[in-house]
């Protein structure tokens, strides 16, 4: 765990960091956001001491950072920078194992290779090659991994994807987001990208003047802002657009829909179930499992095999494709949770009460 | 032309070997120290940009002094030979250096420095891992500049006595042989050549971050490397550690050259001492300083300029030529720590010369003569002859005789421009050989204006106590070379294009003093 206690900043008579008390959790990732000259970036310089307090401690594991030698710190954090900064004059290799070479240990090929792998490179074709020949996704890809070559229990990242063009960047925060889920690093991201922020973060510190403006999880910045500045960051469309990018189709299903029983459909009047329940569309479950839906048309013309697809409740869709699997499945969508069990149904009804609710800004 | 430089090389060839030994000696030594201020200082002046405008500017003034002024305006401070040729060399080397290693560290990528401190570099492996390998190529680059430049500057150190293949310039531009020039210029500009290409492969090959070397290149790269080193090593290791226990001077000359050999190889004959030829002095002071620091031990001068110009006595009244060799041998044993051995017999006193037809035209047979034409004549001089006070000062005062054009023009196209009418008077010196060659007439000196200049041998006092039978061994040639015999001698140089060396090789077997080698 990281405690930043009453860090203070003070170049001559600028405060670049006024009195800022956070604690960062270990496995958290800690995203510090902000606009230019909020002191986000030396907040997180101050933790690998790049640059010292002027007042205030900050303390890792309990230990005052000021008590380690400012070198064995760094050495002891991952640390990647918006520019990457790869040795232009070493092979990827060199650069990956860098800091072995500071220590004045011998470079653990294995290590790298398997390092690489985890990136998706193939450490055959790229070990030997020198950084000019990578592309800029490639390269940052490289700055990660050498952080996380040592194994270090805190990674500092200041802005390490802003300088690349939005389709990789998007290809990296992904694949980023899955390696910290295979390592599992206390994480410090710096970034001025607020949808950056809002996707990767597990809290989120908005912090403007060197002063904390909120911190929180990303919901409660989009949904709870604390003031008019938060929301301003956060821009009027954003709280909407993410609730439908992150739509929370279990919440909105329908559990109670009516179902029919694959192996009954011979034996059993099916118009009148449909006349029953006053739908056109069911869903056929065999055995807690969904086959598909059967429409009261296809009934009455005598087709009585289910058809069309349904969607799992972790599939992370949005609403636009929510909306278009639903009008291509007749109207209803059937939902299903782990091993294609069912779980309940989405239909136009349902479609539209929540569109209302999310476009009046409400939480998802 | 060709003919003449492909005669010089194929006869002199040990003797240019070793010119271009020196040279490459005096320039990679110079280069080197150079090297190991200009780098540490550019690495420095990164630390403490404060400092870099001022010190890189200073540098920069001292590039822009010219080579001669440098290397002359050291010569008081520090007396001639390679000590002042190495500084004044070094001097130049440190700029080029200097600015490439400040500009080189400077522009590595912030980032890359950035990325490594995060990482937890410390200074020293800052520097070392990142700043000084990604500067390597533009470090190399000023190193190569530099390298250039001092080789080409390194042909001035021979006006100081430094060797180098300036030796050969300056003989050539005194003698007025474009061979000999071309056959220390060339072999000078082609030096600069290959050290510039050999650098540059040095410098392509610095270059960080390329997987662009074959095995078969690597090999290449790594061989010009050794190749280079050796060269330096060669150079340095000749330069400073040959080893001689005497060092025998001389003007810048053709007669004092032939006369430097000819001692070397009696000395060097007779005895176990090794000597050091270091001649072609230009300008008596340096010499006469380097005599009284012990730089030199030994050279040949001659009375008149001992007596006027040394000791600055030229008020003194003589009757014979010998008085003056008396008294100079009297001051000198009781003042300086050099003594004067017997004379060699020649006279090569002052004289002004005009073109026969001149004479003829004119009926000019004395400088007196001169009294009713000289206003309307040119006169080309030689700068030390314009300051002495037996020289134009004398001709003006004690003859009456003013010119009305005076240039300044060095002894070696002095000839040259007499004969093509340039000027119509010139000082000359008695026994040179270009007086018969050119065809001039030598005016009678009938008011006895030039005191006498009679040639002989000054030897380190000290040296001579140690070594009691070098007077023998020198006086040998006392009394052998008249007037006639020098002017021969330096034709056989000057005009027939034999080497000092050989011509005075061949006097001496004449005279039977050359033992026959076994």
């Amino acid at each position: 765990m990281i405690s930043i206690k009453n860090v203070t900043k003070r170049y001559n008579e600028f405060v670049a960091v006024d009195n800022l008390s956070v604690d960062i959790d270990s496995f958290e990732l800690f995203v510090i956001i902000g606009p230019s000259g909020s002191g986000k970036s030396t907040t997180m310089k101050m933790i690998n001491r790049l640059i010292d307090t002027t007042d205030g401690e900050i303390y890792i594991d309990d230990k005052n950072i000021n008590d380690f030698d400012p070198v064995e710190l760094r050495r002891s954090m991952g640390y990647v920078i918006q520019d990457v900064g790869l040795m232009p004059h070493m092979t990827i290799a060199e650069n990956i194992s860098l800091v072995n070479r500071l220590k004045g240990e011998k470079r653990d090929d294995n290590r790298v290779d398997e390092l690489l792998t985890m990136v998706g490179m193939d450490p055959v074709e790229f070990r030997e090659r020198y950084p000019e020949e990578l592309s800029g996704g490639q390269q940052q890809r490289i700055g990660v991994i050498r952080a996380l070559y040592s194994n270090p229990n805190i990674i500092l990242m200041d802005e390490p994807f802003s300088a690349l063009d939005p389709v990789t960047k998007l290809q990296l925060q992904d694949e980023f987001l899955r390696i910290q889920t295979e390592v599992n690093k206390t994480i410090v991201f710096v970034t001025h990208d607020i949808d950056e922020a809002l996707k990767i973060g597990d809290r989120i510190l908005l912090m403007k003047d060197g002063k904390i403006e909120q911190l929180g999880t990303p919901r409660e910045l989009l949904f709870k802002p604390k003031n008019e500045f938060v929301r301003e960051f956060i821009g009027k469309d954003r709280p909407r657009r993410f609730a439908m990018q992150n739509f929370n189709v279990e919440k909105w299903m329908e559990k109670n829909y009516p179902t029919v029983d694959k192996n009954t459909l011979t034996n059993i009047d099916l118009i009148h179930v449909f006349k029953s329940h006053k739908v056109n569309v069911l869903p056929v479950i065999d055995n807690m499992q969904v086959v598909g839906t059967l429409s009261l048309y296809d009934v009455l013309n005598k087709d009585i095999e289910p058809k069309n697809n349904f969607v799992t409740v972790d599939s992370k869709l949005d609403l636009d494709s929510i909306i278009k699997e639903v009008n291509e499945n007749r109207n209803l969508l059937p939902i299903v949770k782990d091993k294609d069990m069912y779980a309940g149904v989405l239909d136009h009804t349902k479609l539209l009460s929540m569109l209302t609710a999310e476009s009046v800004g409400g939480e998802a | 032309m060709w003919r003449e430089i492909y005669d010089i090389v194929t006869t002199r060839t040990s003797e240019l070997w070793n010119l271009i030994v020196q040279h490459i000696g005096i320039s990679m030594i110079a280069l080197l120290i150079a090297i190991l201020i200009a780098v540490p200082l550019g690495i420095f002046l990164t630390r403490t940009p404060k400092l870099a405008g001022p010190i890189i500017g200073i540098t920069s003034v001292f590039q822009t002094i010219p080579s001669l002024a440098l290397l002359v305006f050291m010569v008081p401070i520090i007396g001639t030979g390679r000590l002042p040729a190495i500084i004044a060399l070094t001097v130049y080397g440190l700029l080029p250096i200097l600015r490439n290693t400040y500009v080189g560290i400077n522009s590595v990528n912030r980032s890359t420095i950035q990325a490594g401190i995060g990482m937890g570099m410390t200074n020293k492996q800052q520097l070392f891992i990142v700043e000084i390998p990604l500067a390597a190529s533009v470090i190399m680059g000023g190193i190569r500049t530099a390298t250039v430049l001092v080789v080409g500057v390194a042909t001035i150190a021979g006006l100081i006595g430094a060797g180098g293949l300036g030796d050969f310039i300056f003989r050539g531009l005194s003698t007025n042989s474009t061979g000999l020039i071309m056959a220390g210029a060339i072999p000078a500009a082609l030096i600069a050549l290959l050290f510039d290409f050999l650098l540059k492969y040095v410098e392509n090959h610095a270059m960080p971050g390329k997987n662009n070397q074959s095995r078969a290149s690597k090999a290449t790269f790594y061989s010009i490397i050794v190749a280079l080193l050796l060269i330096f090593g060669a150079g340095i290791f000749k330069t400073v550690f040959s080893n001689e226990d005497m060092v025998i001077s001389g003007k810048a000359d053709t007669e004092q050259e032939i006369l430097v050999y000819m001692y070397k190889e009696l000395i060097e004959q007779e005895t176990d001492i090794k000597v050091k030829k270091e001649s072609y002095i230009t300008g008596t002071p340096n010499l006469v300083q380097g005599m009284d620091n012990g730089q030199y031990d030994m050279y040949v001068e001659y009375t008149g300029t001992a007596l006027v110009d040394i000791l600055k006595e030229d008020d003194f009244e003589y009757e014979t030529p010998e008085d003056v060799y008396n008294h100079v041998k009297d001051v000198y044993d009781k003042e300086k720590n050099s003594v004067w051995l017997d004379e060699l017999g020649f006279n090569n006193t002052y004289a002004i010369a005009v073109r026969q037809d001149f004479a003829e035209e004119h009926d000019i047979e004395t400088i007196s003569d001169l009294r009713n034409i000289a206003d309307r004549m040119k006169f080309g001089s030689s700068a030390e002859f314009l300051e002495r006070s037996d020289g134009y000062k004398g001709i003006q005062d004690v003859y009456g005789v003013s010119f009305g054009n005076v240039q300044t023009m060095d002894s070696g196209v002095v000839y040259a421009a007499l004969d093509s009418g340039e000027i119509d008077v010139a000082d000359v010196y008695a026994t040179d050989a270009r007086i018969e060659k050119f065809d001039l007439k030598v005016l009678e000196d009938d008011k006895m204006l030039f005191p006498p200049y009679y040639a002989a041998p000054t030897i380190n006092k000290e040296l001579l106590d140690e070594n009691p039978e070098l007077e023998d061994i020198i006086n040998q040639l006392a009394g052998l070379i008249d007037d006639d015999t020098m002017r021969n001698l330096n034709k056989k140089v000057d005009i027939d294009g034999q080497t000092e060396k050989e011509v005075a090789m061949e006097f001496l077997k004449e005279h039977n003093l050359l033992k026959e080698k076994e």
